[in-house]
């Protein structure tokens, strides 16, 4: 029961880019054509899954799933060529060195172009996956179409602007990934927070990472840290209520090649 | 001027602990005058040393201070620093873009950063910048560059200055063929208004430049430090070599690679045996990354490789900092 286009976002370290990667290769196994999309200096996704390297170009994993890394100025080609359709000299005029480096330089130019392409690169596969930012820049990230209106931008960045958020206020999720660790789990409230704040209205699911509690291992069950985490999950479901679904994410081995999910 | 010391690393690898660590550190065991300053959003630093987010700066003890960075704050405070006439100012401060600019979009951070370091640079021996995650730090580094790119192609004088003008006197229709594109994609009249905010923002945009021109000669400076954290698993450790490379690309170099949160080696004896597995799997893990480490450096720029251990779960003011930091100057 996934919507169409999944952000993946969590304090740093807690393993957005490793779930993003099993969330989508479950998918795509159970026969959903699946993207990841990221943005990252250290291809992570890529690595994950043994393909080359690359920016801008999807990479094909297996018949159902390809991955792609996304530059600053791959997402504003990409604009040009496919949300603003001028002549071949506004074009050229567009395209020119110059022109980029008055684009680049203004804030929350790209924090757009991003969000446009992830809307754009969804609409060919059944679910987009995007390996998200942490908190903070992520907050910004999805903030920022609004504000661009709020600043009273028009013509068609207000039309990108609206088809954007409309779109994800149908189509998109938002997964924040945490661990059975208070001061992990006091920032993913913030997080929510944050996110109920901006209004988008995008369904937002907390996944708890590396958890053991509830294995059937006896070894495990015998442990102190079993009992603490079974209190931590009581509380942690108290404070969110029925409101935010609540996952597991099971850990199986200390490098996680298999999850178990409970949504 | 103060030296600087950058943490930076992937997500989760200890970036604000450590600086805590080493700012306690620098102030007890080298007599340093030391700001802590996060430039991470995610205000981990706050949390740690009980900060406020106002952007204040806080004592926590003699010779050490700490602050977490207020992106509104700060640009309200360049506004002043820059555009110095009330009424201009005022002016600027109401219209909507300001707003937008100052508070809510993404991207603003990395240039306040840039400000806020300069604006301390003269007050301590040593500032201590927690970094966002990976390719954001890259992205603060880089922010000179992009203001200079900027200016280097006179986006000034060919594009906003002559609009500015021509929207003044009513002939935006002889405005140049860059304006005419803009205002198709962000619309006619909200042109004129971003290209009059951007006119009368030029004094602030300037100075911008001039103190991260500023900024970059210090960070190229070789009394700055990168130091590259990561935890021993290879994941952390590529995106570390990945941060190498970036720092490279930007003409900087890296001090040296801390593996951080390694386990004791040899193992103490009492642990459970699945434990036992698991950390002895973790102690090949981190063997095995020092060793591709010093394989493949440079014999000429070597760069080194710290190991810190897990320590006692302590409160960082209270651990022995001697005997955990290591002196990167």
């Amino acid at each position: 029961v996934s919507k169409k286009i999944t952000f993946i976002t969590g304090k740093g370290g807690v393993g957005k880019s490793t779930l993003s990667c099993i969330v989508a290769r479950e998918w795509s196994q159970g026969g959903a054509r699946c993207r990841i999309i990221e943005q990252s200096l250290d291809h992570s996704i890529s690595r994950y899954f043994g393909v080359p390297d690359s920016l801008d170009q999807h990479q094909a994993v297996s018949a159902n799933l390809d991955i792609i890394n996304v530059s600053p100025l791959g997402c504003y080609q990409s604009f040009l060529k496919h949300e603003v359709n001028l002549g071949s000299t506004f074009m050229s005029i567009m395209q020119g060195k110059g022109m980029y480096s008055f684009v680049r330089m203004l804030p929350g130019v790209y924090e757009l172009l991003l969000l446009g392409r992830i809307v754009f690169e969804a609409k060919e596969v059944d679910h987009l996956l995007f390996d998200a930012y942490s908190s903070g820049h992520f907050l910004k990230l999805l903030a920022t179409p609004h504000s661009l209106v709020e600043a009273g931008l028009g013509g068609r960045i207000q039309e990108m602007v609206e088809k954007i958020t409309e779109y994800l206020r149908i189509h998109a999720d938002i997964y924040v990934v945490t661990l059975l660790e208070d001061y992990a789990f006091d920032e993913t409230l913030e997080m929510l927070a944050g996110i109920e704040q901006l209004n988008l209205s995008p369904l937002s699911h907390v996944l708890l990472n590396r958890v053991y509690y509830g294995t059937t291992d006896p070894e495990y069950q015998k442990t102190e840290a079993y009992e603490q985490q079974f209190s931590l999950l009581k509380k942690y479901k108290d404070t969110l209520g029925s409101k935010v679904p609540l996952g597991l994410c099971r850990l199986a081995t200390p490098e996680p090649q298999s999850i178990e999910m409970i949504l | 001027l103060s030296r600087l010391l950058f943490m930076m690393g992937p997500g989760g690898v200890g970036k604000t602990t450590l600086s805590v660590l080493y700012g306690y550190y620098y102030a007890r065991c080298k007599n340093q005058k030391t700001l802590v300053l996060s430039i991470d959003p995610s205000k981990r630093l706050a949390a740690e040393l009980n900060l406020e987010l106002n952007g204040n700066i806080k004592s926590i003890e003699a010779g050490f201070d700490a602050a977490v960075l207020d992106q509104k704050a700060i640009f309200d405070q360049m506004m002043e620093r820059f555009i110095p006439q009330i009424v201009n100012r005022e002016k600027l401060k109401k219209h909507p873009l300001y707003e937008a600019a100052s508070n809510h979009f993404g991207g603003a951070v990395e240039y306040m950063a840039l400000m806020k370091i300069e604006q301390h640079l003269t007050e301590y021996d040593l500032i201590i910048v927690d970094t966002p995650p990976d390719l954001h730090a890259i992205d603060f580094l880089n922010r000179p560059e992009v203001l200079s790119q900027f200016f280097e192609h006179k986006i000034f004088s060919w594009l906003i200055k002559p609009a500015y003008f021509a929207a003044k006197i009513g002939l935006v229709s002889v405005a140049s063929k860059a304006f005419s594109a803009l205002a198709r994609i962000v619309g006619t009249r909200q042109i004129t208004n971003i290209i009059d905010f951007l006119y009368h923002m030029m004094p602030f945009i300037e100075g911008f430049h001039t103190s991260a021109e500023k900024m970059r000669v210090h960070f190229h400076a070789s009394s700055s430090r990168y130091i590259l954290i990561h935890r021993p698993d290879n994941t952390s450790y590529k995106s570390v070599l990945e941060l190498s490379k970036a720092l490279k690309n930007l003409g900087l170099k890296a001090s040296c690679l801390i593996q951080n949160q390694a386990a004791q080696d040899p193992l103490p004896e009492r642990l459970h045996p699945k434990d036992f597995l698991y950390k002895r799997e973790e102690v090949k893990v981190q063997q095995s990354i020092e060793k591709d480490w010093h394989e493949h450096q440079n014999p000429t720029e070597k760069i080194k490789f710290h190991r810190i251990y897990q320590w006692p779960n302590l409160p960082l003011g209270k651990i022995d900092h001697a005997k955990i930091a290591i002196d990167v100057f």
